[in-house]
């Protein structure tokens, strides 16, 4: 799941930056990619959110464990604790992110250039997030 | 990455001392998940004081009979 975002960027970069190359910025479409790379990544967690509780339930009839998972497990203190943890790092990049849009706001860059390191400061947020969650649970915390 | 918690514990031979009690079992009586209760037992979470009073509790045993905080830790601390 947490591979959408990063697939989602490289087909948003690759499009955009190749029309960048070969124009003005100025006249660079970019507002619909980036919508249609917001809407692929929000679809794409929704898709896979459903296709994972849908295999844990084949798997937990199959094999009878980590019912308690998908039958309204709550998520309990750790769960909470670790949910926190990524969260935590991954506004680190979102900050970065702010920071370095107002920096090209004040350099007077274009919007393109204000929207795509908003963008790109949010997906490594969460791609980052995610990979401290995800070691979180299986190394420790 | 070293081990995120020098707390030991004794869940494990304190779940076998008492009926041969499952982690699932433990999991429903402290109001965690199983998941929780093996990131304990294997070192890889340090429950909340509360917590580890509500597992010592399930047990009927001290909290130090549960968690064990070994002495050249503390020093090293």
């Amino acid at each position: 799941m947490l591979a959408v975002i990063p697939i989602a960027m490289v087909v948003y970069l690759s499009v955009v930056l190749s029309r960048v190359a070969s124009m003005p910025v100025e006249d660079v479409s970019w507002v619909v990619p980036l919508l249609w790379t917001i809407g692929s990544i929000i679809g794409g967690i929704i898709v896979g959110v459903i296709a994972i509780t849908i295999g844990m339930a084949i798997r937990a009839e199959i094999t009878g464990e980590g019912k308690e998972d998908i039958e309204g497990g709550p998520a309990d203190v750790r769960d909470k604790e670790i949910e926190r943890h990524g969260e935590a790092r991954s506004q680190h990049f979102t900050s970065l992110g702010a920071i370095a849009a107002i920096v090209l706001a004040m350099c007077g860059a274009h919007q393109f250039w204000i929207a795509s390191a908003l963008l790109l400061a949010g997906a490594l947020g969460a791609v980052y997030g995610g990979i401290v969650r995800i070691l979180a649970y299986r190394r420790g915390f | 990455m070293g081990k995120p918690t020098h707390v030991t514990n004794s869940i494990r031979q304190l779940r076998f001392a008492n009926g041969e009690m499952t982690q699932a079992d433990l999991a429903k009586r402290v109001g965690v998940t199983r998941q929780t209760i093996i990131a304990i037992e294997q070192g890889r979470y340090s429950p909340s004081l509360e917590m580890a009073f509500q597992i010592a509790r399930v047990f009927g045993v001290p909290l130090d009979d549960v968690f064990q905080y070994p002495e050249s830790e503390e020093k090293q601390a």
